[in-house]
Parts: C-alpha cells; structure tokens; sequence
C-alpha cells in the first residue's frame, strides 16, 4: 500500500526550504535518522535546484514524495523546460545524488507541445529491523 | 613557569620558527614541519579566542576549527621583517574569521531565539545518542531525548541548514583555496583520481578550500556518512551537512558559469 505526497510550489530557489521541509517531515514517519534526513535534504535540494537552472519562466516545481509501505521514500521532481536538460549519468550531479540515495533516474518529456524534465530518486530511510 | 613566562617563551620561540621559514625555499620539504611546529604553539591562542565567542548558539569544537584556519592563515600570511609580535598579528586575523563564520551563517529568515536554543541541544544530543546507539539517532529518538515534538526536531534541522535565499559569497573571499590543512588531517585524498575523469569540475574542486573538498570526497566517492565524518574531522554533523550543502551550491554555481 503507497501513500503519496504532492507539493508544487515556484520554480525559485527561495521557495526550496518549503521542499526540503516536507522531506524531512515525510521521512520522519518513516523513521528516518538525523543522517538520512540531511541527506535527503541535501538530496532533494540537488534534485530541484539542477532542474531550476534550466526551467522555464514562472514554471512551478512539481514535487511527489512516494512512500511504498516499508521503508523506501520515493522522490521526484519535474518542472517545465524548453531546454530539457537533465543531469548525465555519470556527472557530478549524477554522482552526488546516487551517492546520497542509491537510485536516480532523469529523464525529459513532452505533453501537449510542453517539455518537461525531470529527476527521481530513491532512499531507503530508517533502521533495519534486527534480525 | 608563570604564564607571562610561558608567554614570553612562546614569542621567542615563535621569532625563531618564523627565522627559520624565512630561510627555507618555498620547495623545501621541511617547511611543513616547520609551519606545522608555529601551528601547533599557537593551538592554545586560537582556543582562548574561540572561548570569547561561547554562548552564542555555536557549538565550541566548530568555533575552535574554525578559529584554527584563522591561525594557519595567520602563519601563511605573517611577515615578519615588519616587525610585529606574531600573537599581535595572528589575534585580528584568528577573530575576524570567527566573525565570518558567524556572519556567513546569518540566516535569510531570522531564525527566533527558542529554535537556535533548541538546535544547540539538538547538536549535543545528537552527539550523545550516536555514540550511545553506535548509528545516527531517528528524529523520534531526538524528540524523546529532547522532550519536544518531532515537528520542532524537524523545525531545527531546517534551521541550522546552510540554505540561504541569499546569493553566494562573492569569489574573492577569504574563502579562497586557504593552506592545507590535509597534514593535520592525516590521510591521502585516495578518491581524488576518480574525481578527476570530472573534467569541468577539475577546476573547481581545486579551488575549494581542503576541508570542504575532504568532506565532498568522502561523502560522495568514498561513501561516509555524515556522521562518520563529523567523528573523522571532530566537528558537529550539523557543520557537516552545512558544509556539504554550501560546496554543492558552489560547484553548481561555477559549472553554470563555466558552461
């Protein structure tokens, strides 16, 4: 059974504290360490503010926050962009998100004549259960 | 000895390390040990620098780092053919660093009083719980230990962040590739290389500053956690995270320009 968040708010840095909040708060149900909470942060802040650089004037950020019922917390972020451009496997932003996270995808798509891009990623949050 | 004995001591002892760099070649391998020597013998003056600065919502061990890079940029820059005591010359420079790390984390949004106290806290018990758990504590952990809500453990997190809405600090900031700092650090930069097939981030990563291009690396190539590295380099995680944010907010910056 997943539970599904959804946060859009102004495609401005000054609006990311909003984000980065809610993922606090979101993974905190799940259990979440101080660790895994600044990494999300620092995560879902990387995520939003490489898409920010290239998307569209007065876009909105359109975040979705996936929990699956155990202990995996899905992002994903996805803002209009004419340019599309998204961070390569294997850029530093790549790295930096993997590294925080374990599983990151991007990707670009086009909706009514609309380009979007996006990243998504994964983190698994808390303490395993003892054996 | 009386301290004004020790003190005396210490200033003629300093005026003969300071000779003796003036005569090394800039090349010369015992210049470290050398600078490493004045370093340590001021070690003292930077912690009573950074005590003057107590109370004030930082946690002492980041003031007393912080306060250390002042003193190796103090060493650095000293001249001694002015003929200035070096304790004289380093106290401005040590002060006026602790002064921009207070500045650099004045926050966008006033943070009120009660959250910085309870941040604080939050950096202690964190620490503490750590160590007792043997991993990162949750935030219910912290919010039971604390005996507040998880949405104000959650509140402070944020607030102690590096997040500004603010610009960056501005290129020619002390902030520039400061001295190494990877002798009193201990260990090689063994992740470096594989940075370096990174080839727009090359630049940059040179650029910053040693301790901050240290915690990158081992965060992101060598896959510490932030806890972990707050032990390694004997600072608050909170730093680390703060750290790590600010770096990742450079590069960003720089590789946009750069492209």
């Amino acid at each position: 059974m997943s539970e599904v968040i959804t946060l859009s708010v102004p495609a401005d840095a000054g609006y990311l504290t909003v984000v980065r909040t809610a993922a606090a708060a979101v993974a905190a149900r799940l259990g979440a360490t101080v660790d895994d909470i600044e990494d999300l942060r620092i995560a879902v802040n990387e995520a939003c503010a490489v898409l920010l650089a290239h998307s569209d004037p007065g876009a909105s950020l359109d975040c979705r926050f996936e929990l699956d019922g155990g202990r995996d917390l899905g992002f994903r972020v996805v803002v209009p962009s004419a340019h599309g451009e998204v961070p390569e496997p294997g850029s530093f932003a790549w790295m930096v998100l993997e590294s925080l996270t374990g599983r990151v995808a991007v990707g670009t798509d086009e909706h009514d004549g609309v380009r979007t891009a996006h990243v998504a990623f994964v983190r698994t949050i808390g303490v395993a259960e003892p054996a | 000895m009386s301290e004004i004995a020790s003190l005396e001591a210490r200033k003629a002892e300093a005026r003969v390390l300071f000779a003796r760099l003036a005569e090394l070649d800039a090349d010369d391998p015992t210049r470290a040990t050398v600078r490493d020597t004045v370093v340590e013998l001021h070690l003292p003056l930077a912690e009573h620098l950074a005590r003057r600065f107590a109370h004030r919502g930082e946690p002492h061990d980041d003031l007393v780092q912080v306060a250390n890079i002042g003193l190796i940029k103090a060493v650095d820059r000293f001249e001694p053919e002015r003929g200035l005591e070096f304790s004289t010359y380093a106290t401005p420079t040590i002060v006026g660093e602790i002064k921009r790390h207070f500045r650099d984390k004045t926050w966008a949004v006033r943070v009120p009083r009660r959250l910085q106290e309870l941040r604080l806290a939050m950096t202690r018990a964190n620490a503490d719980l750590a160590q007792t758990l043997g991993r990162s504590p949750t935030v219910a952990e912290l919010a039971v230990h604390l005996g507040v809500g998880e949405d104000d453990v959650i509140e402070a997190l944020e607030a102690g962040g590096a997040y500004s809405t603010v610009p960056l600090e501005t290129e020619n900031d002390d902030d520039a590739p400061g001295p190494s700092l990877t002798d009193t650090l201990g260990e090689e930069d063994t992740s470096f290389e594989t940075v370096e097939n990174l080839a727009s981030l090359r630049p940059l990563l040179a650029e910053l500053p040693e301790r901050e291009r240290r915690i990158l690396l081992l965060r992101f190539f060598e896959g510490k956690t932030q806890s972990q590295i707050a032990a390694d380099l004997g600072i608050s995680q909170m730093h680390v995270s703060r750290l790590l944010a600010r770096t990742l907010d450079r590069l960003r910056t720089g590789m946009l320009t750069t492209q």
